[in-house]
């Protein structure tokens, strides 16, 4: 079979790879579970340092926010390749035939669906100890941001996870390396939020926020596309 | 695109501070089942997965049929590996694993394949166990399975026959067999003088990254067991 | 792929070039002068006062980050494409030198912004893509030292990602806001453009300097490499 398969043969076979992913958790629930669990105490554990004067400050709330999905992430994208290197079935899945980027979008699919799980609890735990009151447009958008920011963490944690998978030390180095890359979508996440939760959000520069966002997700998504090839090879 | 001949010609391979290979010359042809022997340490397994494409040399290069060494890593979907893990999810089924597999390598009837193979690797009644809760023989077998789903045409087996009992033995023996009768070429480590005398069609040791010696035809167990004594001899690591 | 595991000529190739102990030298004998003239002899500038002087060193400093960028970005990328030590080699000296620098930039500018903005840190477009990109070449760093075989490919990827991730912040922080100082060089009284351009000249001829002698360093590690394998074969272990 020739490497130059279509654009749709890689995603099918990207879609294999989640499939099993999704079907593993299924059955262990474990990643989900933990990342989950983690996600609402960081938030409880933040809310709790923020409380002043009988309330929690709702101003620190986007903070509180992005850096919960970010730590909860972690977590998780360790997990999910553990699960590769448990056994060695990455070197299966790099024998077989499938184009590599089909394993590097199979997996950050995961990845996102994972933490899109996870976000589930911790955004309505944000909302609930920080006293947050969206109506319905500005609650769409903050679940806009949300999706846009998970997006650039899975694409950017996933190359950096499967980088990282025969390292030595990895769990350390995960982090060390993954933070100053997703810096930008934690400032653009911050901020967007920021505004969406004032009463009176800026709508153009809240649109800039997330155009860029955007702009950050498709370039890294090429970038890694073009990465992840020649990484895995020893 | 199946190939019926692989080589690698002057391969080394280096590590930071250590020369893993040094100019390896060795080739395989259809129907051939070649055993590599060698002591610990000897650089076997950096061997294999050379012709698995899954490393690279350092110098040299890799033939595999008729592709300029330079694309050697799109003969890769007719490799079958089994190396000295089993390749396989622990929290999946031992059908599960097969199948997923079978997929990927774009299988018309991935789970009937994949059935069909649990079965002649006696794994039928446990397929539907998860395969963690495996014996080490079962896994073994069930990583068979994996790198056979494929219909490779160069099979790789890492000490294939470590921890399998007597019957599992005799099943590996029997397919190696029955994988030369469909040309298949089969490149095998192995530790035990005894199989390794029933399979192999050619031997090749390897010393401290060196390929000492290659010996072309079959050897009956007592004059393999000489011929290795032979060329290990006097090496310094050279434990068999 | 290269079969040949001799590195250096057997006659003289292990001495120190003479060109680049020149190069060493003249680059060290500049450094100093320049610095006096900072001090001695560009006149201080009016609304900035002696702070001002810190010009000279950071826009540089930031220039030569900026050389390096390049530099580790191509050889990364050639690198991950041939797999050939020597590009590695290029790529790791790049990081270092932007580490270097960079840090410097870091250091100088916050001195400035405190007189400038009275505040020492700002989430401005340069300052920020500066951080962002330093933490991501140290971060590269720990990872050469401590992810094992791959270590080198690793590494690779990383600062290409690096490189893009600064890109991308500059472009993005630009768009927010900006209150670096606009390109200032124009305006200088003559003094002190000569005392710049004395400096820019200086920093570069050091910047060579310490990449060539960086790029002679890795080549000798790895023929020592080498002969370590062969002191091994050989049973001298």
């Amino acid at each position: 079979m020739s490497p130059e398969r279509s654009v749709f043969g890689t995603l099918v076979d990207a879609w294999r790879i989640t499939e099993k992913d999704l079907l593993v958790e299924l059955r262990t629930k474990e990643i989900v579970l933990t990342m989950g669990y983690f996600g609402f105490l960081v938030v409880l554990i933040f809310s709790f340092a923020f409380f002043q004067d009988g309330a929690t400050i709702s101003s620190v709330a986007s903070g509180i926010l992005w850096v919960s999905i970010a730590f909860a992430g972690t977590l998780g994208l360790g997990r999910i390749f553990e699960r590769e290197r448990e056994g060695d079935c990455i070197r299966a899945l790099l024998l077989s035939p499938i184009p590599r980027p089909s394993i590097y979008l199979g997996k950050a699919l995961g990845v996102l669906i994972f933490m899109l799980v996870v976000e589930a609890v911790v955004v309505p735990s944000v909302y609930f100890f920080f006293n947050l009151d969206l109506d319905r447009t500005r609650a769409g958008v903050l679940l806009l941001t949300v999706l846009l920011g998970t997006l650039g963490y899975a694409i950017v944690g996933t190359l950096l996870a499967a980088m990282l998978l025969r390292a030595r030390t990895k769990d350390v180095l995960l982090a060390v390396v993954l933070y100053p890359l997703i810096l930008p979508v934690l400032i653009i996440g911050v901020k967007a939020t920021g505004i969406l939760v004032q009463p009176e959000p800026v709508w153009n520069e809240l649109s800039l926020w997330l155009r860029l966002l955007g702009l950050y997700d498709a370039v890294f998504l090429v970038a890694s596309l073009w990465i992840f090839e020649p990484l895995l090879l020893d | 695109m199946r190939f019926d001949r692989v080589e690698a010609r002057q391969v080394t391979k280096i590590y930071d501070r250590h020369r893993a290979l040094h100019q390896v010359n060795l080739s395989l042809e259809k129907g051939q089942v070649m055993a590599l022997l060698g002591p610990n340490g000897a650089g076997k397994t950096t061997l294999l997965w050379m012709f698995s494409t899954l490393s690279t040399p350092t110098s040299g290069t890799m033939h595999f049929g008729e592709l300029p060494p330079d694309r050697a890593k799109e003969a890769r979907g007719q490799i079958g590996l089994l190396s000295h893990s089993a390749l396989t999810y622990g929290d999946l089924s031992g059908l599960e694993n097969v199948a997923f597999f079978g997929r990927l390598y774009g299988a018309a009837d991935p789970v009937g394949e994949a059935t069909r193979l649990l079965e002649d690797f006696g794994l039928k009644e446990a397929q539907e166990r998860p395969a963690k809760t495996y014996s080490r023989g079962m896994l073994q077998r069930l990583g068979l399975a994996r790198a056979l789903i494929g219909r490779p045409s160069l099979v790789l087996l890492d000490e294939p026959f470590t921890g399998l009992d007597r019957a599992s033995t005799r099943t590996v023996i029997d397919r190696v067999h029955q994988l030369r009768q469909e040309g298949a070429m089969v490149l095998m480590i192995s530790h035990d003088m005894e199989t390794t005398a029933e399979l192999a069609d050619a031997t090749a040791v390897l010393v401290r990254g060196k390929l000492e010696g290659v010996h072309q035809g079959r050897l009956d167990t007592h004059a393999l067991r000489a011929r290795y004594a032979e060329l290990t001899e006097g090496k310094k690591e050279a434990v068999a | 792929m290269t079969t040949n595991l001799e590195l250096f000529d057997q006659k003289d190739g292990l001495k120190t070039p003479p060109l680049l102990i020149t190069l060493s030298v003249v680059a060290a004998v500049l450094m100093g002068v320049s610095a006096w003239m900072v001090f001695f002899y560009a006149p201080t500038e009016k609304v900035m006062g002696f702070v001002q002087k810190i010009f000279y060193f950071h826009v540089p400093c930031a220039w030569m980050t900026l050389w390096s960028a390049p530099l580790m970005a191509f050889g990364s990328i050639a690198y991950l494409a041939t797999k050939k030590d020597r590009y590695d080699r290029l790529s790791d000296a790049g990081v270092e030198l932007a580490i270097l620098f960079g840090t410097l930039v870091m250091i100088s500018g916050p001195l400035w912004g405190r007189k400038a903005w009275g505040v020492y840190w700002v989430w401005d477009a340069r300052l920020t893509s500066f951080l962002v990109m330093v933490l991501t070449l140290v971060a590269c760093k720990i990872v050469r030292a401590y992810a094992g075989p791959s270590a080198k490919t690793i590494a690779a990827g990383l600062s290409i990602l690096a490189v893009v991730n600064a890109l991308f912040v500059w472009v993005s922080v630009d768009l927010w806001r900006g209150t670096h100082p606009p390109k200032l060089v124009a305006t200088l009284q003559v003094e002190m453009k000569q005392v710049f351009w004395l400096s820019v000249l200086s920093f570069h001829l050091a910047y060579f300097a310490m990449l060539w002698a960086r790029l002679r360093m890795g080549k000798l590690r790895t023929a020592l490499d080498r002969l370590a394998i062969k002191s091994t074969e050989a049973g001298l272990d």
